[in-house]
């Protein structure tokens, strides 16, 4: 890999770090990866390997005080590895998506170091706030996007320009059918991802809707997007049947609509 | 002190109010916060003891500006001090919230401000929540979904379908819940029906979210078994045996198995499970049990 590439590609790491937690525009793997192979000359395996990513992490964003492997070093670094392996076949998929959770995790832990460094901002926040001036404030902020750039960018670079050679020699040790293995074993990992978005919805009865998705997508061969378009007319469909039997049972007591709500909650 | 008293004439008379004759914040400054929010967002500057509060003010700084601008230094140091407080919510519906916060700030005495601090207090946890289960997980995972089908082809229109659709819902209810939350004022979370219609967007899409997620199952968890046992000379080929059942049976098993062990296992070990189901699965893969 030539220098000006693994620059490249830590500036976009160091532009992801920023919109991640500024403007929320990216942030997912399929919206991370695809530029870097465009990067690296090879957009076909980019967007495989962020697609799988993308489906592997789905329903991980940190919530509730949980920090989440670090999809975007992660992803940028299983995308280059995944290029400069074996590209768009099996073993190349694999290699990417073992390097992709690895180094998640592990920057995850080294970002988690960082973090006393913004504690820092709320003292210089509260100093400017006894200046009066509102907009000083975007000083703090203006250093937080520095901050916020360089702590992926660096470790991007480092990672990306000294590793490209090392996961090649490494392949070439790893016996054909662990690597063929490891890609038949990453096929499952998308359960995980789904499971835990599972957690986050199916509250309620919800297992009939999950079904009919299910069977639509099986059975019928439907894709995502049409799925998707018959579930939302359905699912309208049902708000409004659900809106003509709550005002049926409202009708004989005149109470406020905000305590059916809450036993209603979920009850689709 | 001078700007308090000018704002007691309008508030004196709830009418001229209610006309419009006394707002002062412009459209081009709501759209001055929605921008700030959308640039600089909430998470950069985000510490343990005020959480977003910095970030949130970044956002406000416009309209403080305006609604202080005749006021004394204590003043405006008392009101940077009151949103440096702590808040923490998500940032798509932290729109609405900065449209609504403006809209009290401008309308309050100085000695009234404690209910603009209950209002963002009130508001930041049912607003994250709705943030959290709609624009961050709901439509992030279906419009990833859309896009990965197309990208697993190799086909660049997967991440730019997927671009679209979630910064197009994204920053729309970004920049009408800034707006909408001004116009609406306090009104709006207080009245029962606005509860109601936030209740059936949520109940919505997460309708629409999990019959999705049921073909997300069939269409991208891959498990199938290799083996075949051999009865009275006839082969029989498991996987075949499976399909005949319910095709993709055992992805569905598996991500509903999955599902109940998330409610029993602490997230930490999600690591854990993603390396043991790589390790069994390669394992398993080179006996060649699954294909």
């Amino acid at each position: 890999m030539a220098v000006w590439q693994a620059l490249l590609i830590a500036v976009w790491a160091g532009y992801c770090s920023f919109d991640d937690q500024g403007p929320q525009m990216l942030r997912r793997p399929l919206l991370v990866g695809p530029l870097v192979g465009i990067i690296l000359g090879d957009v076909k395996t980019g967007l495989i390997i962020s697609a799988t990513l993308e489906l592997m992490w789905m329903g991980l964003g940190n919530m509730a005080g949980y920090k989440t492997p670090d999809m975007i070093i992660g992803t940028i670094v299983g995308t280059t590895i995944s290029i400069t392996s074996t590209g768009a076949t099996a073993e190349g998929i694999a290699a990417g998506v073992a390097a992709a959770t690895t180094v998640a995790v592990l920057s995850q832990q080294l970002l988690l170091i960082f973090d006393f460094v913004r504690q820092f901002f709320a003292v210089w926040a509260d100093r400017l706030a006894l200046t009066g001036e509102f907009d000083s404030i975007l000083m703090v902020n203006y250093v937080a996007i520095a901050f916020q750039f360089l702590l992926r960018a660096v470790p991007t670079f480092l990672v990306v320009y000294f590793s490209a050679g090392v996961v090649d020699k490494i392949l070439n040790v790893i016996p054909s059918n662990i690597l063929k293995g490891l890609s038949t074993a990453s096929g499952i990992l998308p359960a995980v991802g789904l499971s835990i978005l599972m957690t986050m919805m199916m509250k309620g009865f919800m297992w009939p809707f999950l079904i009919f998705g299910f069977v639509a997508s099986t059975y019928l061969g439907l894709g995502i997007l049409p799925v998707t378009l018959i579930s939302l007319a359905f699912a309208m469909l049902y708000s409004v049947m659900m809106e003509i039997k709550d005002r049926q049972n409202e009708t004989p007591v005149a109470v406020s609509g905000r305590g059916d709500d809450e036993d209603g909650g979920y009850d689709l | 002190m001078s700007a308090g008293k000018e704002r007691a004439v309008g508030l004196d008379n709830p009418n001229t109010q209610a006309k419009g004759s006394y707002i002062k914040i412009t459209r081009k400054d709501l759209n001055a916060v929605y921008w700030r929010l959308q640039i600089f967002g909430l998470g950069i500057t985000v510490t343990s003891s005020n959480a977003q509060a910095i970030g949130f003010i970044t956002a406000l700084a416009p309209v403080l500006k305006k609604v202080y601008k005749d006021a004394g230094k204590a003043a405006r140091v008392e009101a940077m001090q009151r949103h440096l407080t702590y808040f923490l919510s998500q940032n798509t519906a932290t729109g609405m919230i900065l449209g609504i916060t403006a809209a009290i700030e401008e309308t309050t005495e100085v000695d009234e401000k404690e209910a603009v601090v209950a209002v963002k207090a009130g508001m930041m946890g049912p607003l994250a929540g709705i943030g959290d289960s709609v624009f961050k997980i709901t439509i992030q995972a279906i419009a990833g979904s859309i896009g990965a089908a197309y990208a697993l082809q190799g086909n660049l229109i997967g991440p730019i379908l997927m671009f679209l659709i979630y910064n197009g819902i994204n920053i729309g209810v970004k920049y009408f819940g800034t707006i909408m939350g001004y116009e609406k004022g306090i009104e709006f979370v207080q009245s029962g029906e606005q509860a109601k219609v936030i209740q059936k967007i949520i109940n919505i899409s997460t309708m629409v979210g999990v019959i999705v997620l049921g073909a997300l199952i069939g269409n991208y968890v891959k498990i199938n078994v290799g083996t075949e046992i051999v009865i009275n000379e006839t082969v029989v080929n498991i996987q075949a045996l499976l399909d005949g059942i319910l095709p993709k049976l055992l992805p569905l098993l598996f991500t509903i198995g999955l599902y109940k062990l998330h409610s029993r296992m602490p997230r930490k070990y999600l690591i854990l499970l993603i390396f043991g189901i790589l390790i069994v699965g390669t394992l398993l893969a080179m006996a060649g049990i699954l294909v």
